[in-house]
């Protein structure tokens, strides 16, 4: 072999930071499961969609009637109801990933597919308000809807950012 | 204990403890090597990257001295990631990185420099580093100890170091 890099390859030994060492190793034993971590996390999407369908008062099963709590947002303005409910409802599978799955999924999946796992919930949700469901609501304008999605993203991105540093934390320690 | 290559296919048959050791043992090497080519900010990700790229590219392994084609794929993405910050920066930075592209390709042979050594460390430069022996595998070889060889190979590494730089 003709190669001084590759010498240097060799013998250029240089300990990384504790830090960086266990996360990219802890990244990738994760990845040995990656594919049932994301199963599992998207799983825990459709249970948190169903208990938002449960009891979603405008599009949803109906388990629960009236509009309840969101009055109060209402009050404030349909920017705060589109928000709290947004918030809410797409995070709501989040919330039970959290429980059903363990720091180190949750830290992977933030690693790795922040932007996707997140936003497809986010663009299914969207594909149904499109439908007949909201849009025959006359007060619901494009900008109510932008709103729910914007703010829906935000907070599961927010969430898991903070489940994920958590983890980070501890691999710190 | 196992041989690089042996650790290598237990890895692509999925075995996370070969690549544990894999890893232990390339750790420091893959962080030298980069470390001395890229900037602070940029080390950790591309430390990142390489055992993504790895782990991705585990199925394309196959019967060879794991060590020179893992040292390639790094190689590779060094150069890929000049190239993508060649693309983001400004023309000061790129010249920067072209200087650090073109001493990153200068070769020489390598047999002179072995050629320094004694005979039998040379033989043992070549098997344990180039051709992916193992220590198990050497101290049957040999008769030596591995603690003994463990020292012989680092001052002969510590030699050609001297060497390469005295270039």
């Amino acid at each position: 072999m003709k190669n001084k890099e590759f010498l240097k390859f060799i013998m250029e030994k240089e300990d990384a930071p504790a830090y960086l060492k266990h996360a990219s190793k802890k990244d990738i034993e994760l990845s040995f499961r990656g594919k049932s971590i994301i199963m599992r996390f998207l799983a825990f999407q459709i249970l948190g969609a169903l208990f938002s369908m449960s009891i979603c008062p405008q599009f949803g099963l109906g388990l629960v009637q009236g509009h309840g709590i969101t009055h109060m947002f209402r009050m404030i303005g349909d920017w705060a109801c589109a928000a709290f409910c947004g918030s809410l409802f797409l995070s709501s599978g989040l919330i039970v990933a959290f429980i059903g799955m363990k720091g180190e999924e949750l830290w992977w999946v933030w690693r790795r597919y922040k932007y996707s796992l997140i936003m497809l919930p986010a663009i299914l949700w969207s594909g149904l308000m499109l439908t007949n469901f909201s849009v025959r609501i006359s007060y619901e304008s494009p900008s109510y809807h932008l709103t729910w999605i914007a703010f829906g993203i935000l907070i599961q991105m927010l969430l898991l950012q903070i489940r994920s540093l958590s983890f980070a934390r501890v691999l710190k320690a | 204990m196992k041989s690089d290559e042996e650790l290598m296919i237990d890895y692509q048959k999925g075995s996370e403890a070969a690549f544990g050791e894999l890893y232990e043992k390339y750790s420091p090497m893959v962080y030298g090597f980069i470390r001395k080519r890229m900037r602070e900010s940029e080390v950790d990700d591309l430390y990142q990257k390489v055992w993504r790229k790895l782990h991705e590219s585990r199925e394309l392994y196959r019967d060879q001295p794991f060590a020179p084609w893992f040292f390639v794929m790094i190689r590779h993405l060094v150069i890929d990631e000049y190239r993508s910050l060649g693309r983001k920066n400004i023309k000061e930075i790129q010249d920067e990185l072209i200087e650090k592209i073109y001493a990153a390709s200068e070769t020489i042979d390598i047999e002179p420099l072995l050629a320094t050594l004694p005979k039998d460390t040379q033989d043992l430069v070549r098997k344990y580093y180039l051709e992916g022996i193992s220590y198990e595998e050497l101290e049957k070889d040999t008769g030596l100890s591995q603690t003994n060889l463990r020292q012989r190979l680092s001052r002969a590494l510590r030699g050609l170091r001297n060497k390469v730089y005295e270039e």
